[in-house]
């Protein structure tokens, strides 16, 4: 399958400056964009999926020009916003047979046959006929992924897809996006860390509208090597330790905690390097830029 | 195409899930039940009056419009689901997919209202069913336009203003503009303004005219469609506005053709509606202070036979009158025609001939020895406001020169006491031939018969034409052309009517008149001041509106015993007879007019009214049977001698004092 590149890609709202010089190269599997607040990634997305148009860059997917195309893009796109709603007096199934009858899927034989397929994929079947308007929030994020899955797209694009869910339905969330990156692209953007751990064969990174793409996982986390380290202290010394040691996390245990974290030298005599994480990885990366 | 089908369906199921609309179907229904109750009382049915007083109807259709317009606008921002719809194909469409199922919706909603109406009237027994078409236009120009257009303009404010703290009163201030109260915003926006953007009714308490029946004319449909176009037209401009970037030039080009068009259509529509005032006759007759009362008459110019084809259009007519004059004396003839129809041509016996028009008199040069002749007259223009021409009604009387009536008449003067402008009776002295064909398809009727679907002819004094809201009744040989359910209010009302004619008979000893076997109505608008009938020789034509004083002794004497022919003499002659039949009635009601003119200065002639009342009353304490002696003595000498002064009822009263 053809790779994704997005190439210098401009966004401004007015004066702020959403995206700058954007460039990505994604191949097929699960691509992980992940950056705090504000940093560009949500605008990023919508240029992706089409809802907003650069103001300079080019997105193409093999012959298919973002700038030319847009109506056979989105034919070949699924997408999940941040905020994702339907309809409360409708039902999941004439929601999803709605969205089907958009993306070009004809007749109500074939509309049908789609529509519990995906509802039987993200475990919604039973409830096609309660109106969206009773949907837990996990329930609507689910239906989301499913309207994202008709006409089985190219290219998915998720954006937060797991914020305000419950941990299970976090976990659940996760193991289905595995199952989609097999054979077409999906992008994750997410500021949640451990999303992109358990996800993404790659990833990037943007921070103030800029883009730093990694090749895997391992290539982020390097970056915090010989930087991290673990550390067993007593709760009274763990407590006592200064604002500009910088924890990571910490695992409280019955005598003693266990903290994690980044320095550029030992930070005290009992401290062991450790192999960086993600996570890490992403926040000494995060501290250089700034 | 299915894009937008699709889109449309999802709109509808929303509207169809929506309690809001099954809300305001109930309270529809209920304000309509209210309104039954109240206007459709089997003693007296007013459907027409229900219907134009739904006012409220209208400004809630506007306020429903404009507010669904709004939630349809953000329909999909509420429920978190434009992001999605916005990556999908069928987003350039979607705003016009949600408009026609808008209307889709605004249909139904109007449809409900109209059955509505129609279970009540049926219910009610009410024969303004037979208007079911009026009715179902008038809906769709009250209701349903303000309620489509006004979503319409309710989804253009929800897309251009993002502030909700601006959007919501600006679309109350909006409401308010087009509502019929909106004459509360004079003078920061001018009247015609005011009247133009009003989508209900010119005035939410006017009365009703049962005669002409509900505002659906040609201006009124005009000034719906000028609305929904121009909200249509803004609607697609901030579509196109928005849609900038995402539009192929195709659409770009096609959307700017429709606004384009939309505005062309609504700049038209504008110029061609037409307000006109019709000429104000008591300007003109009140100028005429000093035209003779009497005129040569028609010195035995006879009408054979009178051949018209006519056609009306908004505030005019025009035609074609072929008369067949006899006993010509001269070489010149006057005719007499209202002065607001211009003569176009005359010819005498398919020669052009020269003819003068001074006023209301039209002087003919005919050939040589001709004794008999084919007069052909083209003629249009305005029949004047007593007897206006409208687009949705229209009342000319027989007694009425709208037709060259031969001879030289006095078509009205300056009325006393007041000014008021008094017309007189310019029926024929004989009996014509008369065949009139009215072109186009509203239905008229006439005191001829009708031979086919306008179309009337018979040997009458004169023709009096009808068009309007109105319905004919064959009951006990009499005919009826009245307002739907009116007849059994104008039978009851008969009987009185009758009563009075004898009484005054009785006094003056003349034959009692016989109410003819046809009776019209006519509309308020052309109420003969405050008299109410015209007596023709073949039928009567009366306002027979709830308000008015059909016993009313006055308008009786005026009609049946001095406008029922052409009297030289001058009307303050009658108007002497009406208040003195006034007093006789009753002597002691103190707002009697010689009560009032026995001890107040009123009107022109003051002075002699005070004396002649002052005498009346004396003569009436003398011997009440000397009122009924003055008025027989009075009505036989005016008679005869129609040039008598004023004077003469005071000289009559000393004669009959001097008796007693």
């Amino acid at each position: 399958m053809d790779k994704l590149i997005i190439q210098s890609v401009d966004k401004s709202f007015g004066r702020i400056r959403a995206l700058r010089q954007a460039s990505l190269e994604i191949s097929t599997g699960i691509f992980g964009l992940l950056g705090e607040n504000g940093a560009g990634k949500t605008t990023l997305m919508r240029i992706i999926a089409t809802v907003l148009k650069p103001d300079a860059g080019e997105i193409t997917l093999g012959d298919i020009k973002w700038s030319r195309d847009s109506h056979k893009v989105r034919q070949i796109l699924g997408y999940l916003p941040q905020e994702f709603g339907a309809f409360k007096n409708v039902t999941a199934e004439e929601c999803l047979k709605y969205i089907a009858q958009l993306k070009g899927i004809r007749g109500s034989e074939e509309c049908l046959l789609q529509t519990e397929r995906v509802l039987k994929e993200v475990n919604l079947l039973e409830a096609k006929d309660r109106k969206v308007g009773g949907f837990s929030g996990g329930m609507r994020r689910r239906l989301g992924i499913a309207q994202a899955l008709l006409n089985d797209p190219e290219l998915i694009i998720v954006d937060e897809p797991t914020a305000g869910l419950d941990p299970a339905e976090r976990i659940r969330f996760r193991n289905l996006l595995r199952q989609l990156g097999k054979n077409r692209i999906v992008i994750l953007s997410t500021h949640i860390v451990e999303d992109i751990e358990a996800t993404c064969q790659s990833l990037a990174v943007i921070k103030n509208g800029t883009s730093v793409q990694f090749s895997s996982q391992q290539e982020l986390s390097a970056i915090a090597e010989g930087k991290v380290w673990t550390w067993k202290l007593s709760n009274a010394d763990y407590n006592s330790l200064g604002k500009d040691v910088h924890v990571v996390s910490s695992k409280i245990h019955k005598e003693y905690v266990e903290a994690r974290i980044i320095a550029g030298v030992k930070p005290g005599p009992e401290a062991e390097e450790t192999e960086p994480t993600i996570e890490e990885g992403y926040l000494v990366w995060n501290m250089e830029q700034e | 195409m299915n894009l937008f089908n699709s889109i449309m369906k999802m709109e509808l199921l929303t509207y169809r899930r929506n309690k809001l609309y099954y809300f305001t179907g109930i309270i529809l229904l209920l304000y309509l039940l209210l309104g039954g109750y109240h206007f459709l009382r089997e003693d007296y049915m007013e459907a027409g009056v229900m219907l134009q007083g739904s006012s409220y109807i209208n400004m809630s259709a506007a306020m429903l419009g404009l507010f669904s317009g709004i939630m349809a606008g953000r329909r999909d921002k509420t429920a978190h689901f434009q992001e999605v719809l916005s990556s999908l194909p069928g987003d350039s469409v979607r705003p016009h997919a949600k408009i026609c199922s808008w209307f889709i919706a605004s249909a139904i909603l109007t449809l409900l209202g109209y059955l509505d109406v129609l279970v009540l009237f049926k219910m009610a027994d009410s024969e303004y069913l037979l208007f079911n078409k009026e009715i179902l236009t008038y809906v769709i120009i009250y209701w349903g336009i303000p309620l489509f257009s006004c979503g319409v303009l309710g989804y253009f404010l929800e897309s251009a203003i993002s502030s909700n703290r601006l959007l919501i009163p600006v679309a109350l201030l909006l409401w308010l503009i087009i509502s019929p109260f909106n004459m509360i915003l004079y003078p920061v926006l001018p009247e015609r303004v005011l009247q133009l953007l009003n989508v209900g009714e010119n005035d939410a308490q006017a009365y009703y005219d049962e005669y002409s029946g509900l505002h659906i004319s040609g201006n009124y449909i005009k000034n719906a469609l000028v609305f929904l176009l121009t909200s249509i037209a803004l609607f697609i401009s901030e579509v196109a506005y928005k849609k900038r970037d995402e539009t192929g030039r195709r659409q770009k080009y096609t959307m700017l053709v429709v606004i384009l068009l939309a505005m062309l259509f609504t700049c038209l529509l504008f110029n061609s509606m037409n307000w006109t005032e019709h000429a104000e006759d008591s300007i003109y007759y009140g100028a005429l202070d000093n035209i003779p009362v009497k005129r040569s008459g028609n010195r035995g110019l006879l009408i054979e036979s009178c051949n018209i084809k006519i056609s009306f259009t908004e505030n005019s007519c025009s035609y074609i009158a072929q008369e067949y004059i006899s006993n010509i004396y001269d070489r010149r003839i006057p005719f007499t025609l209202y002065h607001g129809l211009e003569v176009i041509s005359v010819k005498a016996e398919d020669k052009n001939i020269d003819f003068e028009r001074k006023g209301d008199i039209l002087y003919l040069t005919l050939p040589e020895g001709m004794e008999q002749s084919l007069i052909t007259f083209e003629v249009r223009g305005s029949t004047g406001n007593l007897f206006p021409i409208y687009e949705n009604a229209v009342y000319i009387s027989s007694t009425f020169p709208w037709y060259p009536v031969p001879g030289e008449f006095v078509i009205a003067q300056k009325g006393f006491p007041y000014g008021d402008v008094e017309f007189k009776n310019l029926e024929l002295e004989e009996p014509a031939k008369f065949h009139v064909k009215i072109e186009g398809n509203d239905q008229f009727y006439s005191n001829l018969e009708e031979v086919s679907k306008n179309e009337f002819q018979g040997l009458q004094k004169g023709v009096s034409l009808f068009k309007g809201m109105l319905i004919s009744k064959n009951i006990n040989g009499i005919e009826y052309i009245v307002p739907p359910d009116r007849v059994d209010d104008i039978i009851s009302k008969m009987p009185e009517i009758q009563g009075k004619i004898s009484y005054i008979s009785e006094i003056i000893e003349r034959p009692a008149k016989k109410v003819p076997e046809k009776i019209f109505v006519k509309p308020e608008y052309s109420s003969f001041h405050q008299y109410n009938y015209i007596f023709a020789q073949d039928h009567i034509t009366a306002s027979f509106s709830r308000y008015s004083t059909l016993n009313d002794i006055k308008g009786v004497f005026r009609s049946f015993y001095w406008n029922d022919i052409y009297r030289e003499a001058d009307n303050a002659h009658a108007y002497i007879f009406e208040i003195v039949l006034e007093y006789m009635e009753e002597p002691e009601k103190e707002y009697s007019y010689i009560n009032i003119f026995a001890t107040e200065n009123r009107g022109d002639n003051s002075e002699f009214l005070q004396e002649l009342s002052t005498e009346i009353i004396k003569l009436h304490k003398l011997n009440s049977e000397y009122l009924k002696e003055l008025l027989r003595d009075m009505y036989g000498e005016i008679e005869k001698n129609p040039e008598l002064p004023l004077s003469y009822w005071l000289d009559k009263i000393d004669e009959l004092k001097e008796k007693g």
